[in-house]
């Protein structure tokens, strides 16, 4: 059982919890939950006011779940949950929520481990950063596509 | 023929790009050259192979043939979470 939602506006990681644990059977014995933040600087410390993620009419929704559709046959788990900001997103905001349930502790780690990496690389967003010095575009790093490559 | 941008594209060139091509069966790779062409601030980009052609909701490749139905879309790399 898996979800993964496309969203325009501001959500709450509490709130997409509260919804994630309501759904889960009594088999579930561990949960691993992510939450990915707008930050309010750059990796050079320089401040972002806003962070912009682009996305395609279309695609973007279909890589959000392909990716956790991957992600649900390859690890024993129960439920998987993805939820994909794109807009504008203030930093502080939440930008993706990943969560992983099953009977045990390693495979939820590993499936939210796994969802994380893929979506750095493979979710069809267009990642701009807006500061006071201008604009910059942002693209998966060296370190992104080494993590991924780790699942291959 | 008309083609739509994303991301760093879509900043330089605009998100809908108006192209005269030559021919109705031109390949993806002579769409690039053309863009490459009129919008050079643009060459390094258009033409880097990091920069994806879909046709259909489709990846396709450079030598893929346009039919004159068909709408393509280039897509800079990537970047989710």
């Amino acid at each position: 059982m898996w979800t993964a939602r496309l969203v325009l506006e501001p959500f709450s990681p509490e709130d997409a919890y509260a919804a994630f644990q309501q759904r889960l059977s009594h088999e579930v014995g561990a949960v691993v939950t992510f939450a990915g933040l707008a930050r309010g600087a750059n990796r050079q410390g320089a401040p972002v006011d806003m962070l912009v993620l682009e996305h395609h009419p279309r695609l973007t929704q279909l890589s959000l779940e392909d990716i956790t559709a991957s992600a649900a046959e390859r690890f024993e788990v129960s439920a998987l949950d993805v939820i994909h900001r794109a807009g504008h997103i203030s930093p502080g905001d939440a930008i993706v929520w990943a969560a992983a349930a099953a009977p045990h502790r390693r495979a939820a780690f590993e499936a939210a481990d796994y969802l994380m990496d893929r979506l750095k690389t493979e979710a069809m967003f267009w990642k701009r950063e807006d500061g006071r010095d201008g604009s910059r575009w942002i693209e998966p790093t060296d370190t992104d596509h080494h993590e991924r490559a780790r699942w291959e | 023929m008309d083609v739509r941008l994303y991301g760093r594209l879509a900043d330089m060139l605009g998100r809908e790009l108006r192209l005269e091509v030559p021919g109705a069966d031109c390949s993806v790779a002579e769409v690039r050259s053309r863009i490459a062409e009129e919008h050079p601030q643009s060459r390094e980009h258009i033409l880097s192979s990091r920069v994806r052609a879909c046709v259909g909701d489709t990846l396709v490749s450079d030598t893929h043939r346009l039919k004159t139905s068909e709408a393509l879309e280039f897509f800079p790399p990537v970047s989710g979470g």
